[in-house]
């Protein structure tokens, strides 16, 4: 019976293209939300780890602990109080976990690779220590912010699949189904998919990057960071 | 109270810890696996990061591939080959296992030996060179050791993601200490998912502690306290 | 700066409208109330909730199928919950799952399983309509040549040659009641090794095939024993439980006229027909669980 399957049926693709564009369009939703919040709560979080040492552990501890939860412990946990049928709240709350480590690590490296020239630039000009954070440090750090978002995002695309648990997962709907009709196609789909939109936001994520420091480019080269 | 009460009996009863479904096995199960992974992951991905890291060429390119490439579900690749079972048989699925846990830990790896060996000073080379050292020598006593604490960060993130991820092997029909999480959300049983939960968290922080010493120890003093003033803290891996 | 100001600004709008998409969605009113219905991650579930679906909408109700929804465990507490308004379950596996995944004797038969099912879940305003005839549950198969060599018709007929076979099944199976513990405490059955592959899937169908286990668990509605000419051992002293499929819904959506076209339905329903539709969506023909639906309602003029 598989033996006779093949790897990939264009048909499937031209049958359900409606079907595969509304799960990358869900696929897109999850991923920007899971972002956007990760990036709300990471960057205050971020500053005060870095600016008060003392909150350095519980900051990085709890990160870390999200990073390693398995989501489906996490679901159970949540679905009586948040909801099991399609909660966006639900699978964000699984999604912004795995961002917080990767965007945090990355800031806290960042605002650390802030050379002292400047930071003592910033207080000759006559700047607080706090204002020179968000006006100096900050921007000055921003390149490994980004470095972080760039990770952050493919990773969160990859993982969006299992939501799939709670009756969301964009593409990882496409991957259950191939899976249970022992069908390849859609999984090859969703797989590439995945792959695909990954590649279009890292690339978008670097020319926002561009766009926004240009003065970080000579010195990204140099390094040759990703 | 009485669920915590059952989980601490599951961990106190010999019986879940012996036999070839026992605590024991299926954590060597998952050891193996995981090792398995991330020398596979080394060899190829350090390997393809040192040669575009030292020629240079076409580097960015395939580091910015490995990018996107995080993004691969890795729950697709298991269902594919799963559903392949002249693969998801060998060895107990040990190999099917084995292919789509090392597309995870390639990328992680393979960007931060690039960034490795990209960061060795140039004056550092040039200095290997005009002492004499043919191409590969410069390689291998002076831009791998530099770049041997990039390359364990990678190799730190790649393995903790990994063990996190190595539960889905039971898909595949590979016994590790996936197969309690899964065996205990299918037969109803919440005390074996969550003791097979702790098991998997255990293992990893294990792996993440145990790398992070490795890695310091691997970095030599002069090394850190440059990086300490530059910032690069030795975590550019995530 | 303002770029910035710029794109934050986008960004949180776009979460914004995001987060507000479903609950618009939910809220498009209708003369009838909708029902939400809701299936595991599993395509006979699929298929299930598609007939279910179709019948409504055929009686005037508005439908949502929402699409997998993972495990029991999500789909029971969130139809409990009031977040679905009705899905297909299996009266039996049900029972015991209400139980705490303990074995209930009342789910061995489907005369005592239906009212012992409304008890217990009328505390959360939850009932079950008439059972289908069809049952899903699990089957225990060999190939052709082991029952011959072994003389195997029924699971009793096992005893004697256990000890040299290799049962394989999900990785569940050694602590399942339906599984390997109920084989050993109902017919006593002490097999040579366990061998973990999937619920009743490919690796299962393989396994069995090129002689890795000789006996293995498979489903008796998906159509794999037939396909593949196995031989299903017969359950000769009802360990399974009567895995009847049977639509479970919330009491506030059980209208006379729900539960006219439910029954109406259920009852063309059987084990012979539901393994055709399963074999369509996983047989070379890959159609779709909802396509699959549609046709045989059409057949059957149920749609």
């Amino acid at each position: 019976m598989l033996a006779s399957e093949p790897f990939f049926r264009w048909s499937y693709v031209a049958g359900n293209w409606h079907q595969i564009g509304s799960d990358l369009v869900q696929h897109i939703e999850l991923t920007l939300i899971a972002i956007g919040i990760g990036l709300l709560v990471s960057l205050p979080l971020s500053l005060v780890a870095w600016r008060f040492r003392l909150f350095r552990p519980p900051v990085f501890g709890i990160a870390s602990a999200l990073y390693i939860i398995p989501s489906l412990a996490l679901f159970a946990i949540l679905g009586p109080i948040t909801g099991y049928v399609a909660s966006y709240t639900t699978a964000e709350f699984a999604l912004v976990g795995y961002t917080l480590l990767i965007l945090i690590w990355n800031t806290v490296a960042g605002l650390n690779a802030v050379p002292d020239d400047a930071r003592q630039a910033a207080r000759a000009l006559g700047y607080s220590p706090g204002a020179a954070l968000v006006k100096v440090d900050f921007p000055l750090a921003l390149p490994y912010v980004f470095a972080g978002l760039r990770v952050a995002t493919s990773t969160v695309i990859g993982l969006v699949t299992v939501t799939a648990l709670i009756g969301l997962g964009g593409l990882g709907q496409l991957i259950t189904y191939g899976f249970n009709a022992q069908y390849y196609t859609p999984i090859i789909v969703g797989l590439v998919l995945s792959v695909v939109l990954a590649a279009i936001a890292d690339l978008l994520l670097v020319l926002i990057e561009r766009l926004t420091l240009p003065w970080a480019r000579s010195e990204r080269q140099d390094r040759g960071a990703s | 109270m009485h669920f915590i009460e059952s989980v601490f009996h599951w961990f106190t009863t010999s019986a879940n810890w012996t036999g070839p479904n026992g605590i024991l096995q299926l954590f060597y199960n998952q050891a193996k696996l995981s090792i398995a992974v991330v020398i596979g992951a080394l060899v190829i991905g350090g390997g393809l990061g040192v040669v575009l890291g030292h020629t240079g060429r076409g580097g960015l390119v395939a580091v910015n591939a490995a990018n996107a490439f995080r993004a691969v579900p890795t729950l697709a690749l298991l269902t594919l080959l799963a559903i392949q079972p002249n693969i998801s048989l060998t060895w107990d699925g040990f190999l099917a296992s084995w292919i789509a846990l090392l597309i995870l830990a390639i990328p992680p790896i393979l960007t931060n030996t690039y960034i490795g060996m990209r960061n060795v000073d140039r004056d550092v080379r040039d200095a290997a060179k005009a002492m004499g050292l043919s191409g590969g020598q410069v390689l291998a006593r002076v831009e791998a050791p530099l770049a041997l604490p990039f390359i364990m960060a990678g190799v730190r993130t790649a393995s903790i993601e990994v063990v996190a991820t190595s539960t889905l092997a039971a898909y595949v029909s590979y016994s590790d200490l996936g197969t309690f999480v899964i065996s205990g959300l299918n037969g109803q049983d919440n005390v074996e998912a969550f003791g097979g939960a702790i098991l998997v968290a255990v293992l990893a922080a294990i792996v993440a502690v145990g790398l992070g010493l490795l890695q310091r120890w691997l970095t030599p003093l002069p090394m850190r306290q440059a990086w300490m003033r530059q910032g690069l803290v030795g975590n550019v891996s995530l | 700066m303002s770029l910035k100001r710029l794109l934050l600004a986008g960004m949180a709008t776009l979460l914004l409208s995001t987060l507000a998409l479903p609950a618009a969605a939910s809220s498009a009113a209708s003369s009838k109330p909708t029902i939400i219905i809701g299936s595991t991650n599993f395509e006979e579930q699929a298929i299930v909730s598609n007939l279910y679906g179709d019948v409504l909408q055929k009686a005037g109700y508005s439908v949502k199928v929402e699409p997998a929804l993972g495990t029991r465990q999500v789909v029971v507490p969130a139809l409990e919950k009031g977040q679905l308004d009705l899905e297909p379950d299996y009266a039996g596996t049900l029972l015991d799952y209400l139980n705490g995944g303990t074995v209930v004797a009342a789910g061995n038969n489907i005369t005592t399983a239906v009212p012992a099912l409304k008890a217990k879940l009328a505390k959360s305003g939850v009932t079950v309509l008439n059972p289908a005839p069809a049952v899903d549950t699990n089957v225990f198969a060999v190939t052709k040549a082991t029952a011959d060599k072994y003389h195997l018709t029924t699971l009793s007929s096992l005893k004697s040659d256990a000890s040299k076979l290799t049962l394989g099944g999900p990785p569940e199976c050694p602590q399942n009641a339906g599984c390997e513990k109920g084989l050993e405490s109902v017919y006593g059955l002490k097999f040579a090794s366990f061998k973990s592959l999937d619920e009743a899937g490919p690796l299962s169908v393989a396994a069995l095939k090129n002689g890795e286990v000789q006996v293995v668990e498979l489903f008796s509605s998906d159509g794999t024993v037939v396909s593949n000419n196995f031989v299903a051992l017969t359950d000769n002293k009802h360990l399974e439980p009567a895995d009847h499929i049977i639509p479970v819904i919330r009491t506030s959506a059980n209208s006379a006229g729900v539960a006219e076209a439910l029954d109406a339905l259920s009852a063309k329903l059987t084990t012979d027909q539901i393994s055709k539709l399963n074999l369509l969506v996983t047989g070379p023909q890959k159609e779709s669980p909802a396509a699959v639906a549609q046709t045989w309602l059409k057949q059957e003029g149920l749609a």
